[in-house]
C-alpha cells in the first residue's frame, strides 16, 4: 500500500477545495455580469422582449442627430446599425469604415436613444456607441450608460 | 539622413542583443571574458536605443511632422509638457519608450555585480536580454518610429521607412493631428513612465528565476535579490496604477477612479501576482517547495506583464486606454506565448516538489496566514482573467459579442478583498512567535475591542450602515495590534537598557515598514468605501447668480466665460461659489472652476471638474454643458465623494512602505548575516507582546 500513502492526498484535496471555491466565486458573478451586445436589428427584431430585459446594444453614432437640452439634462440621438458578424465588417472594409457606412447608408435600421444626462466627452459622428438600457412603448431606448470607443481614424488617417 | 542614421543605430543595437544572447548561449560560460563581452554589448544596445529614443523626442520637440510618428501625436502649437507626453501618447513612440525602459532594466541586469551568484550571472544576463531584443524588434520591423510619408504616383501618402515603389518624394505635412486631449495632464506626464518602470522592472525577479530554475542552484541570496527586485517594481507599478487612477477622477469626469476597464485590468494582474510572490518570499526560511511556489508566481508576473501588452497595444480588448487596432496583435502573441510557456515547460521540468519534506521551523501558523494571502492574490488574478478572457474566447468560438461588466467584478472580487484585509489586519501578530490558534486568539482581545470601539464611534457619529462597519473594525483591529507589537517591543528594549540608536532600529526595520504599507492599505480601503458606498450625485441648471443644494452644501454660480486659447482650444469656465449649509448659518467655503474644453484639431469636448477637497471628503463638480445665448445657463453636476482623499494618501503610503522596505538599513537586515542589533529588537519584540509583557490595549 506504498503507493496510497505517498499519494499527495492533501495536495489533491486541497487543490479541488481551492477549484471549487474559484467555481463558485466566478460563475453565479458571470452569470449576473455578463451581456451580450446586441446589433439595432436584433433589439428591433423582438421589441416586447427588450421592453422587459436590460441589454447592451452596439451601433454607430450618427453626429447630425445629437441634441442636448440643457434645462431638462436630455440627451438624444441615433444609432445605426452596424453588422456583428466578422466577415461582413471585413465586407465593409474594416471597422472603421463600417462605421462610416453605417452613418452614410439611409437603408440601414437606426434607432433614437434618450440618456438623461451630459453628453459624454467623446460622443460624435461615426464612433461605436455601446449603450445599456432598455427599449420603451414607443421604440426608443432609454439608455443608462453610454460607453463609447475612441475613434482611431487618427491612426489611419494620412495628411 | 537623420532617420536612416537612428534606423541604423537601432539596427546596430539588435545586432548588439543578438551576439549578446548568442556568447552566452553558445560560448564558454566558465570563461569570464565570454560572459564580459556579452555585459558589454547588452550595454551598448541600451546606449543606442537611448540614443535613438533622443532623435525620436528631438524629432518630436521639432514638430517634424513628415514623420508618421510625430505627425499621429503632436502640433506645433502644443506646450512643452504636452510634447514630452506625446513621446507616449501613440502606439509608435509608446512602444519604444516601453522597449528604452525594458532596455534600462536589462541594462542594470548587465551591469549589478551579482557577487553572490557567479554560476547564475550569464543566464540572468541572458534572460533579461531576450526580452528586450523581442521588443526592439517589433521597433523596427513592426512599429518604425522613424517611417515617413510618401506621396504615391496616384496622388494618395503611405507611411512607410523605405520609399514605396515608384514614389521618391516625401510628404511634409504642414501640420500634425496634435495630442488627443484626454491625455492632456499632469498625471499623464509621469503616470506611463511610473507604470512602465513598475512592469519593465519586472523582468529582473524573472530573469533570476529562469537562472535559478536552468542552474538548478536556489541559493538564499537569489530568493533575496529576487524579493528586492520585485519590491522596486511593486512600488513603482503602485504609483503609476495611483497616477492613473487620479488622471482618471481628474479627466474622465464621472467621479470615479477605477472602472474595471480591460486596460486597467491589464495594469492590475501583474500589480497582484507582485504581491502574491513578495508575500511568499517573507518567511526566511524558504523550503524546496516553497521556493518552487515563488519562481511559479515570479514566472507568471511578467508572463502577465507581456499579456498586458499584448492586450493594449493589440486592439483585442474594447477599452478607452486601448492604443488602435494595429499590425502588433500576432507578434506580441508570439513573444507573449513563447516567454511564458518556455517559464511554465522549464518550471515544470526543474521544480522541486519533495513530498517528504521536514516540517518548516517557521512557525506553522504565521506562514499559513502568508500563504493564504497569497493565494488569494492569485485567486484575484483568476477572478480578472476569466473576465478578461470569457468575451474573447465567445467570439473565437463564434459566440454573440458580449461584455463583462463591472457586476461580475464587484461581486466575484468583493469577497476576496474583504478576506484580504481581514488578513491584513490580523497581519502584525507576525513577531509574536504564536504557535497556536488559542494563543492568538488571546492576544487578540485589546484589539477586538479596540476594533469595536471603532466600529462603535463610527456608527455613531457617521450613521455607518452594518456591513460597511466592518471596515472600521478592522481598521481600529489593526491600529490596536500594530501599537500593540511596537510599543511593547520598545518598552522591552528600554527596559532592557538599550539606547535610543537601536530603539531607531527597530522602528526602521522590515517589520515596522511592512506595519506602515498595511496602515495605508486601511486608509486606501476607506477611500473607497467612501466613494463606492456613499457617493451622492446633484445635477441642475444654473443661472448666474443661481443657487443650488447639495446634501449639507450648495453652490452658487457666479459668471460663465468662453474664450479661445493659443493651442487651439475653446475653453469655457463656469466660477462658483461653494457653501457649507449648517443650521448655524452659510458660510463661504471656496470659489472652483470647471471647465470644457472643446479641441478645435480632435473636436472633443473634454469636462475638467472643480474639486473642492478636503480630508472628509471631496466635493466634484462638473459643468456638463452651458448655454450662452440671451439668458445664459449652465448645467452643473456635483458629486460628493467622501473621504476621497484617503484613497490617494493610503496608496502614497503604501508606496512609502515599499521604499522603507528597501532603504538600505532594511537591506542589511534581511541580509543572510543578520545583524545583532535586528534580531534583538526582533527578540524585544516576541517578549514584549509575549503573555508576560502585556502592553496597554
Amino acid at each position: 500500500m506504498a503507493i496510497f500513502s505517498r499519494f499527495p492526498w492533501k495536495f489533491v484535496a486541497g487543490t479541488l477545495i481551492i477549484l471549487a471555491a474559484l467555481i463558485l466565486l466566478v460563475v453565479p458573478a458571470l452569470q449576473m455580469g455578463t451581456q451580450y451586445y446586441l446589433t439595432v436589428d436584433e433589439v428591433l427584431a423582438e421589441p416586447d422582449r427588450y421592453q422587459e430585459e436590460v441589454v447592451r446594444i452596439s451601433g454607430a453614432v450618427i453626429g447630425g442627430s445629437i441634441l442636448w437640452d440643457g434645462n431638462t439634462g436630455v440627451l438624444v440621438f441615433s444609432i445605426a446599425n452596424v453588422p456583428a458578424a466578422l466577415d461582413q465588417i471585413e465586407a465593409d472594409g474594416g471597422f472603421q469604415a463600417s462605421l462610416h457606412a453605417a452613418v452614410n447608408d439611409p437603408n440601414r435600421t437606426r434607432l433614437n436613444v434618450r440618456y438623461e444626462g451630459a453628453p459624454p466627452d467623446l460622443l460624435q459622428d461615426e464612433v461605436q456607441a455601446i449603450l445599456t438600457g432598455r427599449l420603451n412603448a414607443s421604440g426608443i431606448f432609454m439608455a443608462d450608460e453610454i460607453l463609447l470607443k475612441c475613434p482611431s481614424r487618427y491612426q489611419d488617417e494620412s495628411p | 539622413m537623420i532617420a536612416n542614421t537612428a534606423f541604423g543605430i537601432l539596427v546596430l543595437a539588435e545586432l548588439a542583443l543578438v551576439f549578446a544572447s548568442a556568447v552566452i548561449v553558445f560560448g564558454s560560460r566558465q570563461d569570464r571574458r565570454w560572459l564580459d563581452s556579452s555585459r558589454r554589448a547588452v550595454q551598448a544596445a541600451w546606449f543606442l536605443v537611448t540614443l535613438a529614443l533622443g532623435i525620436f523626442l528631438y524629432l518630436l520637440l521639432e514638430n517634424r511632422v513628415e514623420f508618421a510618428a510625430v505627425y499621429r501625436v503632436t502640433r506645433a502649437t502644443l506646450p512643452f509638457t504636452a510634447k514630452l507626453s506625446a513621446l507616449w501618447g501613440g502606439q509608435t513612440g509608446s512602444l519604444l519608450f516601453w522597449t528604452w525602459l525594458l532596455g534600462g532594466a536589462a541594462c542594470v541586469s548587465a551591469t549589478v555585480g551579482w557577487k553572490d551568484l557567479p554560476q547564475h550571472k550569464p543566464w540572468i544576463v541572458l534572460f533579461s536580454a531576450v526580452p528586450f531584443a523581442g521588443f526592439l524588434f517589433l521597433v523596427l520591423f513592426l512599429e518604425n518610429p522613424f517611417a515617413r510619408w510618401w506621396l504615391l504616383p496616384n496622388g494618395a501618402s503611405t507611411a512607410q521607412f523605405l520609399p514605396p515603389p515608384g514614389s521618391s518624394i516625401i510628404l511634409w505635412p504642414p501640420d500634425g493631428v496634435g495630442l488627443n486631449p484626454l491625455l492632456r495632464h499632469p498625471a499623464m506626464v509621469i503616470h506611463p513612465p511610473m507604470l512602465y518602470l513598475g512592469f519593465v522592472i519586472f523582468v529582473l525577479p524573472y530573469a533570476l528565476a529562469m537562472a535559478a530554475l536552468i542552474t538548478g542552484d536556489w541559493p538564499r541570496s537569489l530568493f533575496e535579490a529576487i524579493r528586492i527586485s520585485s519590491l522596486i517594481a511593486w512600488f513603482f507599478l503602485t504609483l503609476g496604477l495611483l497616477l492613473g487612477s487620479r488622471w482618471a477622477y481628474d479627466v474622465l469626469g464621472w467621479g470615479g477612479y477605477w472602472g474595471w476597464d480591460p486596460v486597467e485590468i491589464a495594469g492590475l494582474l501583474p500589480w497582484l501576482s507582485g504581491s502574491a510572490a513578495l508575500h511568499l518570499l517573507i518567511p526566511r526560511r524558504r523550503s524546496a517547495s516553497r521556493q518552487t511556489w515563488i519562481l511559479a508566481v515570479i514566472l507568471l508576473t511578467f508572463s502577465l506583464v507581456l499579456l498586458g501588452s499584448l492586450l493594449t497595444r493589440s486592439g483585442i480588448v474594447v477599452s478607452v486606454h486601448a492604443f488602435s487596432e494595429s499590425t502588433l496583435g500576432t507578434a506580441l502573441m508570439i513573444i507573449f506565448l513563447s516567454i511564458s510557456l518556455a517559464s511554465l515547460a522549464l518550471w515544470g521540468l526543474r521544480g522541486r516538489f519533495p513530498l517528504d519534506e521536514p516540517p518548516d521551523s517557521e512557525s506553522r501558523l504565521w506562514t499559513t496566514l502568508l500563504h493564504s494571502s497569497a493565494v488569494l492574490f492569485i485567486f484575484l488574478v483568476c477572478v480578472c482573467l476569466v473576465g478578461l478572457f470569457v468575451p474573447i474566447v465567445g467570439e473565437w468560438f463564434g459566440g454573440k459579442p458580449m461584455m463583462v461588466g463591472e457586476a461580475y467584478y464587484r461581486q466575484a472580487t468583493g469577497p476576496l478583498w474583504i478576506a484580504l484585509l481581514i488578513l491584513t489586519a490580523i497581519a502584525p501578530l507576525w513577531p509574536m512567535r504564536l504557535s497556536t490558534w488559542q494563543q492568538m486568539f488571546r492576544k487578540m482581545i485589546p484589539a477586538v475591542l479596540g476594533g469595536g470601539i471603532a466600529a462603535g464611534l463610527s456608527a455613531w457619529f457617521f450613521s455607518l450602515r452594518l456591513p460597511e462597519a466592518a471596515l472600521p473594525f478592522l481598521a481600529g483591529f489593526y491600529l490596536v495590534l500594530t501599537l500593540q507589537v511596537g510599543v511593547g517591543a520598545v518598552g522591552t528594549g528600554l527596559g532592557r537598557g538599550a539606547g535610543i540608536r537601536q530603539c531607531v532600529d527597530f522602528l526602521l526595520s522590515r517589520r515596522a515598514a511592512a506595519a506602515i504599507l498595511h496602515a495605508g492599505v486601511f486608509i486606501f480601503a476607506f477611500g473607497v468605501l467612501g466613494i463606492e458606498q456613499y457617493q451622492h450625485t446633484t445635477q441642475g441648471l444654473l443661472a448666474p447668480g443661481g443657487r443650488m443644494a447639495a446634501g449639507e452644501y450648495s453652490v452658487r454660480l457666479n459668471e460663465i466665460v468662453q474664450q479661445p486659447t493659443s493651442d487651439e482650444r475653446i475653453v469655457t469656465v463656469a466660477s462658483l461659489s461653494l457653501f457649507s449649509e449648517n443650521p448655524a448659518g452659510t458660510t463661504l467655503l471656496d470659489e472652483v472652476f470647471p471647465r470644457m474644453d472643446h479641441d478645435l484639431t480632435y473636436q472633443q469636448t473634454t469636462a475638467i471638474p472643480g474639486v473642492y477637497s478636503r480630508l472628509s471628503g471631496d466635493l466634484y463638480i462638473l459643468l456638463t454643458g452651458v448655454n450662452l445665448g440671451e439668458t445664459p445657463s449652465a448645467s452643473i453636476r456635483v458629486i460628493l465623494n467622501p473621504l476621497a482623499d484617503f484613497l490617494w494618501i493610503g496608496g502614497l503610503i503604501m508606496a512609502a512602505g515599499a521604499l522603507l522596505l528597501l532603504t538600505p538599513h532594511v537591506f542589511l537586515s534581511s541580509s543572510s548575516s543578520m545583524s545583532a542589533p535586528v534580531s534583538k529588537v526582533n527578540t524585544w519584540a516576541a517578549n514584549g507582546a509575549g503573555p508576560t509583557g502585556g502592553p496597554p490595549g
